[in-house]
């Protein structure tokens, strides 16, 4: 029984007043051991794993808007470690059994909830893909199946196994999959790293980088330069424009993603579900709302507008996959700016500038890698720039010796 | 019955004709022009609904026609308001997020320990011991939700169309119907959306100038009945515009980019591109949390 | 949704077209070391502001070139691809070369 909520109700104070997740806002010092740029889940959880693990404290996470307001507020909270090369198994893997652990390692509940995801093949070609992903999932120790229209039928009942005659040939059944309160995932990190003595500086631009020699010296924001012994980018959408500030340059393209979310309803859909002809996925959050995403915008751009004709072919996908969904009201839409990489692999490591790590390339795919990658780039500050063996496949120079880890296969909705 | 008998009202409904549908099995008596929601309050249930968390009462607390405390459940389809919903004949329809009947909710429990269970109570609660989550998630899971989905609806027919004009002008009260007939008197061709099945806004049911601290009643009709002819003046000024087209009984729910302006109707939607667009969407009232 | 002013058939909807990628000069492929081909591949001019893009309008298969504001979306102009491309490029493979 919950029993910690009893002091809400037996005390006299206004909930949370007294003890307040986050730290009220301090003023900024002219030096930190660690600066992380962009206060999303990403660079809460690397300060995280400083702070918590490596007893490093002396850090700063600065975001130019609010804690997680950019994708980490936008995700559609899948949760899934179904790719298809060993690389990025074995590195989505390390990242889902964080997650499993995740709402008691910092006393935060981010309701995650294990209900698996099923993504659906209506070609033959993706049959075989999926045979293989199974494959390289249940090799790294992963649950993942290919199964049948039969047992789909008993896993969603409710889903039209014929949708726009395009008929259901198998499913990529991931027991794994989950989903989870997104914005959570950054209180909890946020909380746990600024209770242990880092700082979390909102509203706080990071305006420009000072590189000295090659080797990173600090940053200049709205609010004054501030010096740093190692910087990380942790921005996501706008990853390559603030590398140029840096002074080099990092292969993205910025794609708007939208999504949209309904009213919500009692329960009725429990895993999640994607199919990869229709390039879309729906799932219902524990809140009863039906979470719709699907592929990105066809065109670049550095803005989070929505679109109509994105709409009108993302629900006419999924009103295809569950026709009764024609009836809910839509509530909200949305989109969070992508930066994409030609592999659909992130770009984490080293830079050409010393002591400045990039945390990019996080596409359409960087909810689900949060924790692993708030661990592993912990791990390369604090030994001191060496690049930990799970993320060496993502470092920045594979684009120059074209050793691409390719996983568009396996993004759930975009191809 | 509880409908106003003052002989100001009642312009939107026809009080010759009869409607009846059920709310919550009970055969209710309404008229044409009725929506759900005030047909529900001219038969005396202003219970209509229960809040997310606490299960509170919940029933008509606006005027403006979209009041989220409206929400219920018909044969198809959850989460409608019931304030926007016309009466119809067989209707079926009911309370949503209850737990026995909507009168007598057990679930309004909650609200008696409310003070137990603060915004964003469930991220402090409900995770240990680790797996602990597993067992509460299905209950979470049932509490949270509105109404129910009915899973074997199919989908209906829809279809869509195209618009063109020079001047899109969203809300037909009284700042939208004066942006309409200045822009058509001067030339543009205007496209006049409004979700209502009646111009006017808050025209309607306003007396603009009335100050009740030197009222009477006399002074009131009069205020209203000016009010009105300034109304129906206008409407009938832009209903007889030839450069004004009237889109009644539509919602634009959402300005795209270069003025795309999807308009919805029933069952079609009509994909409006204007060269320009005034939002007169006017005020709406939502009161404050209780 | 955004309108694109097609050279040849005027404004449309930008639904009927298609991104092509941007306008960029591609490295004679005879004469290139690998770490330059790597850069002209994945490598684009991806800071905010105006970039030069190749578009297709779909219905009548004609290729132009717009530019962009890539943070604003505005299309500042569209034009024919003759105006920076005047001359024939030879792709044929020389003697020499064999």
């Amino acid at each position: 029984m919950p029993f910690g909520l009893l002091k809400y109700g037996l005390s006299k104070d206004y909930p949370f007043e007294k003890d307040a997740d986050l730290p009220a806002p301090t003023a900024l010092k002219r030096r930190y051991d660690v600066v992380i740029f962009g206060g999303g889940g990403h660079g809460v959880a690397t300060a995280y794993y400083l702070a918590k693990y490596h007893g490093i404290t002396d850090v700063a996470v600065l975001e130019k808007g609010y804690l997680g307001g950019g994708n980490t507020a936008r995700n559609t909270a899948v949760i899934r470690s179904n790719y298809l090369t060993p690389e990025g198994v074995k590195f989505y893997s390390a990242s889902v059994k964080l997650y499993e652990a995740l709402s008691n390692e910092f006393d935060f509940n981010i309701m995650y909830s294990q209900r698996g995801q099923l993504t659906l093949a209506h070609t033959d070609a993706t049959v075989r893909a999926f045979r293989q992903r199974a494959e390289v999932n249940k090799h790294f120790g992963g649950q993942t199946e290919l199964i049948d229209p039969v047992d789909i039928a008993k896993l969603v009942p409710t889903l039209n196994l014929n949708p726009a005659n395009l008929p259901v040939l198998a499913g990529l059944w991931h027991k794994d999959g989950a989903t989870a309160r997104h914005d959570a995932v950054a209180w909890g990190y946020a909380k746990g790293a600024t209770q242990r003595g880092a700082e979390l500086h909102q509203l706080t631009e990071v305006t420009g980088v000072d590189v000295k020699s090659g080797r990173v010296t600090g940053v200049d924001t709205n609010r004054g330069p501030v010096e740093a012994g190692v910087v990380i980018q942790a921005v996501a959408g706008h990853s390559a424009p603030m590398a140029r500030k840096a002074g080099f340059e990092l292969p993205l393209v910025a794609y708007p993603l939208q999504a949209m979310v309904t009213l919500p309803v009692k329960p009725f859909l429990t895993p999640l579900v994607s199919s990869s002809a229709l390039h879309c996925y729906v799932q219902q959050t524990s809140r009863g709302e039906i979470v719709i995403g699907g592929g990105s915008d066809p065109y670049p751009l550095y803005n989070s507008r929505a679109s109509l004709p994105l709409k009108e072919s993302l629900l006419s996908s999924a009103v295809e996959m569950f026709p009764f969904l024609s009836e809910m009201r839509l509530l909200r839409q949305w989109a969070g700016i992508t930066d994409m990489t030609t592999d659909y692999s992130p770009i984490m490591g080293l830079s050409p500038v010393e002591n400045y790590y990039i945390d990019a390339g996080w596409g359409t795919w960087g909810f689900k890698a949060t924790p692993i990658c708030g661990k592993t780039m912990a791990e390369l500050v604090a030994s001191g720039g060496k690049v930990p063996e799970l993320i060496k496949p993502f470092e920045l120079s594979r684009f120059d010796r074209f050793k691409q880890v390719n996983e568009m296969g396996a993004t759930a909705a975009s191809h | 019955m509880k409908r106003l008998s003052n002989d100001l009202f009642g312009q939107w409904i026809d009080p010759s004709s009869a409607v009846r549908f059920t709310f919550e099995g009970q055969a209710i008596k309404a008229l044409e022009g009725d929506s759900v929601a005030s047909a529900l309050l001219a038969n005396n249930y202003w219970l209509q609904s229960r809040s997310f968390k606490y299960h509170r009462p919940r029933g008509p607390l606006t005027l403006c026609g979209h009041d989220a405390n409206t929400l219920v459940q018909t044969s198809k389809a959850p989460n409608v308001l019931a304030d926007h919903l016309s009466a119809e004949n067989d209707l079926c329809v009911k309370g949503q997020n209850y737990t026995g009947s909507l009168q007598f909710d057990l679930s309004r429990v909650l609200d008696w320990v409310g003070r137990f269970l603060p915004v964003g109570f469930y991220y402090k609660a409900f995770f240990k011991p680790r797996g602990i989550w597993a067992y509460w998630e299905p209950i979470v899971r049932k509490a949270a939700g509105l109404g129910v989905s009915n899973l074997s609806v199919e989908a209906p027919y829809n279809d869509k169309t195209y618009a063109f004009c020079d001047i899109a002008v969203i809300g037909g009260g009284p700042a939208g119907l004066n942006a309409a007939l200045l822009a058509a008197n001067a030339g543009a061709q205007v496209a006049l959306i409004e979700q209502e099945a009646h111009l006017g806004g808050a025209l309607n049911y306003h007396a603009f100038g009335y100050a009740p601290s030197n009222a009477n009643e006399s002074s009131y009709e009069a205020v209203y009945e000016t009010t009105q002819s300034a109304r129906n003046a206008l409407v009938q000024a832009v209903e007889a515009h030839e450069g004004i087209r009237v889109f009644r009984s539509s919602t634009c729910n959402a300005w795209f980019s270069d003025h795309y302006l999807p308009i919805l109707q029933n069952k079609r939607l009509v994909k409006l591109r204007a060269k320009q667009t005034i939002l007169a969407t006017g005020a709406s009232e939502q009161h404050v949390v209780f | 949704m955004k309108i694109m002013n097609c050279p040849l058939n005027g404004p449309r909807n930008i639904s009927e077209f298609v991104y092509g990628g941007q306008v960029k000069a591609m490295p004679d492929v005879r004469d290139v070391s690998d770490t330059d081909w790597a850069r002209y591949v994945f490598y684009e001019e991806n800071d905010t502001g105006i970039v030069t893009e190749w578009w297709l309008h779909s219905p009548s298969s004609y290729w132009f070139i717009a530019e962009r504001h890539n943070v604003t979306d505005e299309i500042i102009r569209t034009y024919p691809p003759e105006e920076i491309f005047k001359d024939r490029v030879e792709f044929s493979v020389s003697e020499t070369d064999a």
